[in-house]
């Protein structure tokens, strides 16, 4: 391997999870993710050569993302609505100025979900171990699906604070 | 909008907020990067940790200790603490189910159900004109009727496109494969016909009770699920989502049963691999459990006794 595509690989590493996060939230399923993702990988890997190492790298990840999502959703994948480019542009923004401080934070996630309620664990496995949204999950749950996704809303928010808090334990920023 | 449940008025809403609010756009990417490593952390964030099997084995392990822990306290506590963890006996469950289906003859009735969750529509008959369907073409699996002993012993009765029976089979000892017309094959292999089953290239123990169960439990997430009367769910049911890890089969399984005699009323394979085609997700609906005689499954008892036959 030359050290071109060593510093490729390196710099992929390193953005991935925030590419990844940034996908996610584009195509709204893992499974999309996943694929648009590896398609992603794919295109850095083979365009590193027009790749500027003067400037920084996630934000030209992300544009190449952003691509491949827009790829996946020409080709007829299952998109929920778009947002538009500027909102795009201003989460991707977003994402390049969090850069890496809340990937060390996340550490703390399992322990997180772990203090969980059962009933809460149970939400989080329906929809992130079965991906399934809130309107089978409400099917499943005999709920109303504002209710799933209102309690999908503060499960995160709670799982946020618990992380936060945790993380201020360790002396990290919270 | 991390949970696909914007329609376009709030997709544009959440734009126009995101595009003029850099400090909404940073929370709207905190969540989100939570969003993805809790995907992470439940499915793919599994591989490489340990193999299916070995999460099974440990979540096993785990149950029985925990419970030898409890009993050694109080058998009521245990008995409660089980009825409270819509999880924790999941596993029991199933158990219960499949030595249930061990025993005798079911019959179901299988649909096909589309991607939108409605029931598929058969496939229409050919136009008057139109040219005749090829020999081989695979009749529906939408209408069609399967009675089930074992793994080995089965019958499969569907329709093709121009309205005939074509039947496939096991006695047990040999495979095979009825048409209303042409020869009768048979063979040795006796999973040479059973691809036309749902779930048999999968191992799923229901549609095969004599499986492993360990297979079930390794590839899926059970979770209990309470009935919901009032939404048309009368009877608990037991879901299931494939680990991250596992390979092939259905994404999703969802069986309804009765606790009290632990029948299985219905079961959904849910989003079935699409690579050879074939229906989005399966529904069987139990139809009877009345008991057939042993030659219910050979072939002789589903066609007229001067047909030709083929061993292969």
């Amino acid at each position: 391997m030359d050290q071109r595509t060593k510093q490729a690989f390196a710099l992929w590493t390193a953005a991935q999870p925030a590419v990844s996060a940034f996908v996610h939230a584009l195509v709204g399923n893992a499974a999309l993710r996943d694929e648009v993702l590896q398609e992603t990988a794919v295109a850095v890997l083979e365009s590193f050569g027009t790749y500027d190492p003067a400037r920084p790298f996630l934000p030209w990840a992300l544009t190449i993302a952003r691509r491949a999502a827009a790829d996946a959703r020409r080709r007829g994948a299952r998109f929920p609505v778009p947002l538009s480019e500027a909102a795009q542009d201003s989460l991707a923004a977003a994402f390049e100025q969090a850069g890496s401080a809340d990937r060390a934070r996340l550490d703390h996630l399992t322990d997180c979900i772990q203090a969980l309620p059962a009933q809460q664990r149970e939400l989080c496995d329906l929809r992130y171990r079965g991906d399934l949204k809130p309107a089978r999950i409400a099917e499943l749950m005999g709920l109303h699906p504002n209710t799933v996704a209102k309690s999908l809303q503060r499960l995160r928010e709670q799982l946020r604070d618990c992380i936060d808090a945790r993380a201020a334990g360790d002396g990290g920023t919270a | 909008m991390l949970d696909g449940t914007l329609d376009a008025a709030g997709a544009d809403r959440l734009s126009q907020a995101l595009a003029s609010d850099p400090e909404l756009a940073r929370e709207v990417a905190a969540l989100a990067v939570l969003h993805d490593a809790l995907s992470k952390e439940h499915g793919a964030a599994v591989i490489g940790r340990t193999s299916a099997r070995q999460i099974a084995a440990w979540t096993i392990v785990r149950r029985v200790a925990a419970a030898a822990a409890v009993l050694a306290v109080a058998g009521l506590l245990l008995w409660t603490g089980l009825r409270t963890s819509p999880t924790a006996n999941a596993g029991d469950v199933v158990a219960r189910l499949v030595a249930r289906a061990r025993t005798g003859d079911r019959t179901y009735v299988l649909r096909a159900v589309d991607e939108q969750g409605g029931k598929r529509r058969r496939d229409a008959a050919p136009a008057a004109d139109a040219p005749a369907p090829a020999r081989d073409k695979q009749p529906s699996i939408d209408g069609a009727i399967l009675t089930v002993r074992d793994p080995d012993r089965y019958v499969l009765v569907r329709i093709d496109a121009e309205g005939r029976r074509v039947i496939t089979g096991c006695d047990g000892t040999q495979a095979w494969l009825v048409r209303e017309d042409g020869a009768v094959r048979t063979s040795k292999d006796l999973r040479r016909f059973s691809g036309a089953v749902p779930g048999s290239k999968f191992d799923l123990p229901f549609v095969h009770p004599h499986e492993s169960l360990a297979e079930l439990g390794a590839s899926y997430d059970l979770v209990l699920v309470p009935p919901a009367p009032g939404l048309g769910q009368p009877r608990p049911r037991i879901v299931g989502s494939r680990r991250a890890d596992a390979r092939g089969g259905p994404r999703t399984i969802e069986i309804a049963y009765d606790p009290a005699t632990s029948i299985i009323h219905s079961m959904q394979l849910g989003n079935l691999p699409q690579a050879r085609g074939g229906p989005r997700s399966v529904e069987f609906q139990l139809r009877d459990e009345s008991s057939q005689p042993d030659a219910f499954y050979g072939h002789a008892a589903h066609h007229a006794p001067d047909r030709h036959v083929i061993e292969e």
